[in-house]
This record gives structure tokens, C-alpha cells and sequence, in this order.
């Protein structure tokens, strides 16, 4: 079936499912009237252990796929809610999203739900950090690229892809989409010179990974390229040079959606940067220009070395 | 530490056009940025002619660097698509600058109408969806700030007229296409317009289940379309995603209709028991709406491949 089709499916499973989820809410909370959060954690475990089976199922079709997936995807959000509601801390949603997503990851195989259940986990995580107002949130978040990174480029036994696309994915989202327009921007240092480092470190790590297994005499535009990725790391704001580390992993990889992601985050961090506080707009012309031409230059370089190569 | 993987075997050279192009897209993105940045910054110190002559440049420049490339080209279109979008902002400079008192229907109206000679020029299906855009952007305004302020039609009607337009569009492309213009001839194009049109006559379909009046028009555009555009997809001209979008949205309809029908049976006075039992049939309503949804679709694209083999 094409993935639109899935789309209607997943969109009638996932009305259907909060109903569910409405009705369990229902009975316990007006029926029952029970009246603690520790309820809704309860319901959820039952909503993820329905979901759980259903996806167990060997001859499970579209729709009971998609009702699972929908089905233990709320249940883990309401178990990690229901626990986080209880101590009336978010924290404490954390590492109970983390034990859900170990469940998850153990007993089923399906992609889209072990994504969410790692997505619950970093979206918790991201709450947390801004709810306690933690100091250099960014250069905290930007630990996850390279893990993600790794878990990509040397998969274990176990497939933890899902996992680690969400990993690779949050710096991205976190820096282009959140932090500009949270309390971090307000009287408190968000960081980023860690993450500048840690992503001029992954840019060396895979270009020289990709020239080591192509072996080719490739050496001067892979320089070029690991000279323009340094400037352009040490001149952006890191959410600029995260989007262009996704796009040199889809390089890499040969992996178009990668590229599209980072094309589009691109895009938006430009778009976004306009609004951001930190500097002038007059600084952050110069600076936009400055990376424009160290990109220029490096087309230009990367061309002409091509040129002379075939030429030769 | 090494990358232990094997790397995707993939075609390099693609790969290294991509790479080549992305270089020189994002390098030019940056600087332009960069340039509309500082005119940004310096705005306000700039008298009307540098802003005009600023904008009137750019479009200037676009419209003979999209000559240069070739009108038909991928960048000359680019450069044509550009050229509507300078436009449209010196329209804005204009009411800035003189302050007109002209409504935004107008200046969008105005847009709408000057960007046709650079829209017939590109043979673009991009900037047909581009203009068709504008071209709603402007009639909302219209009924926004003239057609219901004014009483001449309800919120609810103006909406399904304007989902009615979008749906009229989609059937000037396939005529169009039909008589031999074979660049329009574009799927994500069919896709997107049924999309959006249905999605807009969704709305006041919708809240004439919810409501029960006022929106007749709108709900009965809505199973008009939404029935027509499954039945030629499904049959004249065959197009499974059309057929799959009008197939959710009606079970989308169905559902909030039964929702609907269960809580004026079951009652909304507040009661546990009345809320449970109403949320328990709404629950089988939609799983069984759902599940139908599924084999509905199974049951069309079976018919739909069979027909495409000549079965």
C-alpha cells in the first residue's frame, strides 16, 4: 500500500485510538472516581500492553498495525505523564519515558513505533531542560549528534536505527525550532561553543571515514570541504551548522531524505535567524555573507579542481 | 575511530552533482540573505526611490538573467517564479511608502492579475501552483474584508465557495492537459489541488454536522466533490492518491457525524454513565470506520490495477 494511504489509515487509527484513550480516562476518572494522576499511568500500561500485542500479531493487517501503533504510542505518553503528574515534577517523566522506550525497543520490531517511543524520550528530555532553566542547554542537547552519528555508521546487533535518528535529529530541531524562542534566550546561557566543537569533530570524523573507504585521490576537495565546514561551524550559530552536518551525513550515506531534511532546516534557520536576539542585523548580515562566500569558494575550488582533473 | 559500515553503494556520480549544486545553492542563499539582512537593517534610512529603485532593479535583473537562461529552463522558470514574488513585495513597498488606504484584497488582486505575462511565460506547473495560490490568497481577502463584512454571504458559504474554486481549477488543468498542454501534466499537482480543495469544503462541511444548520452549501459541496473527484479518479483518469484523499475525508465526515448522532442519543447532560456509553459507540463507530476505510481502498486499488492491466 503507498504511504498515503497508510497516512489515511494512521489518521483514523490515531482518532480511534484517542477515544480510547478518552474512554479509559472516562471510567477511571468519572465512573471509578479515582482521582489520582498514578490513574492515567495505569490506563496507559494498558493501552501499551493492547498495542504491544496487536503489533505481535503475525497476521496483523493495516489497520490493527496502525491502531498498535497509535494504541502504545498514547499509553507510553500517559504512563510517563501519569508519573510525571504524580510528583508533580517533569523530570520524573524522563527516566520512566527511557524504561517504556527499553520496553518498546524489546518486544517489537516495528519502526514507526519505536521512533515515537524514542521521540517521547528526547521530547522529555528537551521539557526538562527548560523547565529547570539548565544553564548550556544547547551544548547539553548537541551530546546526542554524535551518538546518533555513530549508531548510523556503525549499527549494533540489535537495530537501533529508530533510535538513532531521533538521537542525530533533535540538536537540529532542539536548536533551530526551540531554543531561539524559550526562557534560554532570556537571562541565561544556552551554550554553543561545545556544540560548534562537537560538530567541526563530526564533519572531520566523516569526511575522512569517506575518503578512507573510497580510497581515491580525493584529497584536495575533501580538504576544501573540511576547510569551508570548520568556517562556516565557527561562523554560524550551531543550529545552522547542524542542518549542514545532516546534509554532509546524507552525502555520505547517499541518503536523499537526510538531504531534503537538511535542505529544509537550512532554509529554516535562515528564516528563523532573522528574528534572533543575540546580535545585530547588521552582524548577522556580515556574518551570513562571510558564510555565503566561504561556500562560494568552495564550489568554486571544487569545480575547478574537476575541471583540471578532467582535463589532465 | 573508523566507520565500521560499508557505504551505501550508491551512484557517485549524482551524488557529486548534488553536492556541487548544494555547495552553490547554499553558498548563494547565505550571501542573499545576508544582502536582504543589511537592506533590512538600513531600511528605514533608505528614501522611497533607493526602495523602489532597489526592488524595480531586482526585477529587472531577474526578468533579463531569466531571458538569458531560457524562459523554459529550470533556472529561467526559477528566475520567472522570482520575478512574480519581487512583484508582489513592490506592491508592498508602494502601499508602504504612499500609504494608499488600499485594502489587501486589492494590492493581492493587483498582484493576481500583473504576474500573468511572467505565469504564461515560464510554462511552469510550479508557478501555476504558485499563482493559483495568490489567486485564493486574494479572493479570501475578498470575502474577509468586503463579501461577508457586508453581509452578502455567510462566513460558512464563502468558504465552500472558495473550496469550490480550488476543485474548479483542478478540472481547468485536466481540460487544459487534455487539449495538449503536456508540461501541466503534473501528479503532485492533481494531488495538492484536490487536497487543499477538499480540506477547505471540509470545514464548513463539518460544522454543518456539528451545528446542523447554516452551512448547507458547504456540506453539500463537500459530498458533490468529494464524490465526483473519487469516481473520475477512480474510473476516467486513474489516480489512487485522489481516490485515497477523498476516501479519508468522507470517513473523516462519517466519523464526526456519528459522534454527533451517538451523543444526541446517549445525551450531554454531564452524567459518568451517559459520557462512557458515548464514548465506548463512538469508539466502535471509528474503529469500524477505520477498519471499512482500509478495505475500501484495498477493494479500489485492486479495481484500479486490474483496469490498468486491461483485466
Amino acid at each position: 500500500m503507498p504511504w498515503y494511504v497508510k497516512m489515511v489509515v494512521g489518521v483514523g487509527a490515531w482518532i480511534t485510538a484517542v477515544v480510547a484513550m478518552l474512554l479509559g480516562g472516562a471510567i477511571v476518572m468519572l465512573l471509578m472516581k479515582i482521582e489520582s494522576a498514578l490513574a492515567l499511568a495505569v490506563i496507559g500500561a494498558a493501552y501499551l500492553a493492547l498495542g504491544l500485542w496487536l503489533l505481535r500479531q503475525v497476521d496483523a493487517g493495516l489497520f490493527a498495525t496502525q491502531m498498535g501503533i497509535a494504541t502504545a504510542a498514547a499509553g507510553a505518553a500517559l504512563v510517563s505523564a501519569g508519573f510525571a503528574g504524580e510528583a508533580e515534577e517533569v523530570w520524573v517523566g524522563l527516566p520512566v519515558s527511557a524504561v517504556v522506550a527499553v520496553v518498546i525497543f524489546l518486544l517489537t520490531t516495528n519502526k514507526t513505533l519505536q521512533f515515537l517511543a524514542a521521540a517521547l524520550v528526547a521530547a522529555i528530555f528537551v521539557i526538562t531542560l527548560e523547565v529547570e532553566r539548565v544553564p548550556y542547554a544547547l551544548d547539553i542537547v548537541a551530546l546526542a549528534t554524535p551518538v546518533g552519528l555513530y549508531l548510523l555508521l556503525n549499527p549494533p546487533q540489535r537495530d537501533l536505527a529508530p533510535a538513532a535518528i531521533v538521537l542525530l535529529l533533535t540538536f537540529p530541531l532542539f536548536s533551530v525550532f526551540i531554543a531561539p524562542d524559550t526562557v534560554f534566550a532570556r537571562n541565561i546561557d544556552i551554550g554553543g561553543w561545545v556544540a560548534r566543537a562537537i560538530h567541526i569533530v563530526l564533519f572531520i570524523w566523516l569526511v575522512d571515514g569517506y575518503r578512507r573507504q573510497r580510497g581515491r585521490a580525493i584529497d584536495q576537495r575533501v580538504a576544501t570541504f573540511v576547510a569551508a565546514a570548520i568556517l562556516v561551524c565557527l561562523l554560524l550559530p550551531p543550529g545552522g551548522s547542524a542542518a549542514l552536518l545532516l546534509m554532509a551525513f546524507a552525502y555520505v550515506t547517499g541518503s536523499m531524505s537526510f538531504a531534503t531534511l537538511g535542505i529544509v532546516l537550512q532554509a529554516q534557520f535562515i528564516f528563523r535567524y532573522y528574528y534572533s536576539l543575540e546580535m545585530t542585523l547588521l552582524n548577522k548580515s556580515l556574518l551570513l555573507m562571510a558564510v555565503g562566500v566561504v561556500l562560494l569558494s568552495a564550489w568554486w575550488f571544487v569545480q575547478r579542481s574537476e575541471r583540471q582533473g578532467s582535463n589532465a | 575511530m573508523l566507520i565500521r559500515t560499508r557505504l551505501r553503494d550508491r551512484d557517485d556520480d549524482i551524488w557529486r552533482l548534488w553536492a556541487l549544486r548544494a555547495l552553490l545553492v547554499l553558498g548563494a542563499a547565505h550571501f542573499l540573505a545576508g544582502v536582504v539582512f543589511f537592506f533590512a537593517y538600513n531600511w528605514d534610512d533608505l528614501g522611497p526611490f533607493a526602495r523602489f529603485g532597489l526592488l524595480q532593479g531586482a526585477l529587472i535583473v531577474a526578468l533579463v538573467a531569466a531571458f538569458a537562461a531560457g524562459l523554459h529552463r529550470p533556472a529561467g522558470q526559477a528566475l520567472l517564479i522570482a520575478a512574480s514574488v519581487i512583484t508582489g513585495v513592490l506592491f508592498g513597498v508602494i502601499g508602504q511608502v504612499y500609504q494608499t488606504g488600499a485594502d489587501a484584497w486589492e494590492l493581492f488582486a493587483a498582484w493576481t492579475v500583473l504576474v500573468l505575462p511572467w505565469l504564461f511565460a515560464s510554462r511552469s506547473s510550479a508557478h501555476w501552483f504558485l499563482w493559483c495560490a495568490l489567486a485564493l490568497t486574494a479572493f479570501s481577502a475578498y470575502g474577509d474584508q468586503v463579501l461577508i463584512p457586508m453581509g452578502v454571504i455567510a462566513a460558512g458559504d464563502f468558504m465552500a465557495v472558495a473550496g469550490a474554486l480550488v476543485i474548479a481549477f483542478l478540472v481547468l488543468v485536466e481540460l487544459v492537459i487534455r487539449a495538449g498542454v503536456g508540461w501541466l501534466d503534473q501528479r503532485w499537482m492533481r494531488v495538492s489541488l484536490a487536497l487543499v480543495g477538499l480540506a477547505i469544503l471540509l470545514i464548513p462541511a463539518i460544522g454543518f454536522v456539528l451545528e446542523g444548520d447554516g452551512d448547507e452549501l458547504g456540506f453539500a459541496m463537500f459530498l458533490v466533490a468529494a464524490g465526483a473527484l473519487g469516481y473520475i479518479y477512480a474510473r476516467v483518469l486513474p489516480e489512487f492518491a485522489v481516490v485515497a484523499i477523498a476516501t479519508g475525508f468522507a470517513a473523516l465526515l462519517a466519523m464526526v457525524a456519528g459522534g454527533r448522532v451517538i451523543f444526541e442519543i446517549v445525551g450531554t447532560d454531564g452524567e459518568a454513565g451517559s459520557l462512557v456509553m458515548g464514548l465506548l459507540m463512538l469508539l466502535l463507530w471509528c474503529g469500524f470506520l477505520t477498519a471499512s476505510t482500509v478495505r475500501l481502498l484495498n477493494l479500489f486499488n485492486r479495481q484500479m490495477a486490474a483496469r490498468g492491466r486491461g483485466d
